[in-house]
């Protein structure tokens, strides 16, 4: 019956080719919302059940015994198994609670500085310019959409045309519109959580970037001139490569984001919100609820023997 | 036609401006920032956007050939934007969270998006 509380830490490495067989196929800002939550479920179920196991470890423990009004040892399997995977589940617990306690700080210093940074730049529509040569734009997230900015660089308006320029400020108009920074968030704490999680995240990124896109394409009623706008900013970019980062999961052989995101405007908008990728998503989250939950409702049941409530059939 | 971009919020109008002014990167006329611009704005218009941005200190004017030219008033010594570029690009992890509108391409992505830009405009 241990197994409950094991599988969900199984089920998340059948997310990544989900989450990549329904970004494909669903419209983007769909795919964003399924995949960020079905990541967060996972997640959840997998910090639930690591909690859970380190139970019958802590309850050797006398003084925990004690403080659960534990009469009994917690018969919870064969002793050595117990013992193996409770002590595996505290090693993990403890490696993602410390990634996860990193990240956030890390991650939150960051969007304090750079929003220190922008609140000392005056805006006009939310548009903040930075002298710099350097083709780069971003949405900084604020409290609300009418706090966030659209930060861009002079290179990067200098790179792009009048109609381009449009394009990319209706991208980011969307990433604030759209609260795109919380599926994010969602998505790279979930990936602290579980390796498998964390391999599902540049699909979560390329769908908000999809969906921006998308947005963008509509506002400017033009798919090709928004895939042109993209495309020239890559180059223009990676011309000026000093400082900018190649995302180093473009393994070799793949077509990374950009050309993605270029292909897809130039074919026709995705209309599809279910596919059966999707519903398998559900189904996914669903089990590992489920099992969660069984595991943790048959442990409760062993504490409850342990300290002698119902006599051990 | 001169009213098409009149319906957009007025803030976006003025992201529009500004942007042109940027991109520019010399001092515009009114005239000229009305070209510069992918709306069909009234020339009215478009002066009221560039006094506006005018009182909020992004746009700076002087007197120049008939009437005022207009450029974007830069930050000092572009203090902020290597500020920024240092905070956003320092150490090896990067931000998640801020989506960056391109990442750089790899080489083979480059030529990729190479032949797909091409085949769009042969």
């Amino acid at each position: 019956m241990i197994m409950l509380l094991v599988v969900p830490l199984v089920l998340p490495w059948l997310l990544p080719p989900l989450a990549r067989r329904t970004a494909e196929r669903v419209r983007p800002d769909i795919a964003l919302w399924a995949i960020a939550a079905g990541a967060a479920v996972l997640a959840l179920g997998v910090v639930t059940c690591l909690g859970a196991l380190l139970l019958p470890l802590a309850l050797r423990l006398p003084v925990l015994a004690a403080f659960a009004h534990l009469l009994h040892p917690l018969q919870a399997g064969p002793a050595a198994l117990v013992a193996t995977i409770s002590t595996l589940a505290g090693g993990a617990l403890a490696v993602a609670a410390s990634a996860a306690a990193r990240g956030v700080t890390a991650e939150v210093a960051r969007l304090r500085a750079a929003r220190d940074l922008v609140a000392g730049i005056p805006e006009a529509g939310g548009l903040c310019v930075l002298d710099d040569d350097r083709p780069d734009a971003f949405a900084l997230p604020g409290g609300t959409p009418r706090t966030g900015r659209i930060v861009v660089t002079a290179g990067m308006l200098r790179a792009l045309d009048p109609r381009e320029r449009e394009a990319l400020l209706e991208h980011e108009r969307a990433h604030l519109a759209g609260h795109h920074h919380v599926f994010l968030a969602v998505a790279q704490l979930a990936g602290w959580c579980h390796p498998a999680l964390a391999s599902a995240l540049p699909v979560v990124s390329l769908a908000a970037e999809r969906a921006a896109d998308e947005a963008a394409a509509r506002a400017c009623g033009d798919r090709r001139l928004t895939a042109r706008a993209i495309g020239r900013a890559a180059l223009a970019s990676t011309a000026c490569r000093s400082g900018l980062h190649v995302p180093a999961v473009a393994a070799r052989g793949t077509t990374g984001p950009v050309p993605a995101r270029v292909k897809a405007l130039f074919a026709q908008a995705p209309v599809r919100r279910c596919v059966p990728a999707l519903l398998a998503l559900t189904l996914l989250c669903g089990a590992a609820g489920a099992s969660s939950l069984g595991g943790a409702l048959w442990l409760h049941r062993g504490v409850e023997v342990a300290q002698g409530e119902h006599p051990a059939e | 036609m001169a009213d098409e971009g009149d319906r957009r919020p007025a803030g976006e109008l003025e992201s529009s401006v500004l942007a042109a002014l940027w991109a520019a990167g010399t001092p515009l006329s009114a005239a000229q920032v009305r070209t510069a611009i992918p709306q069909d704005l009234a020339r009215t218009t478009v002066a009221t956007l560039l006094g506006r941005l005018c009182e909020k200190g992004l746009v700076g004017r002087r007197p120049g050939g008939r009437g005022f030219v207009y450029f974007a008033v830069q930050d000092t010594h572009g203090l902020a934007a290597r500020r920024m570029h240092r905070e956003l690009d320092g150490g090896s992890d990067r931000s998640m969270v801020l989506a960056r509108f391109v990442e750089g391409l790899a080489p083979h992505d480059e030529a990729e998006l190479r032949r797909l830009l091409q085949e769009d405009h042969p």
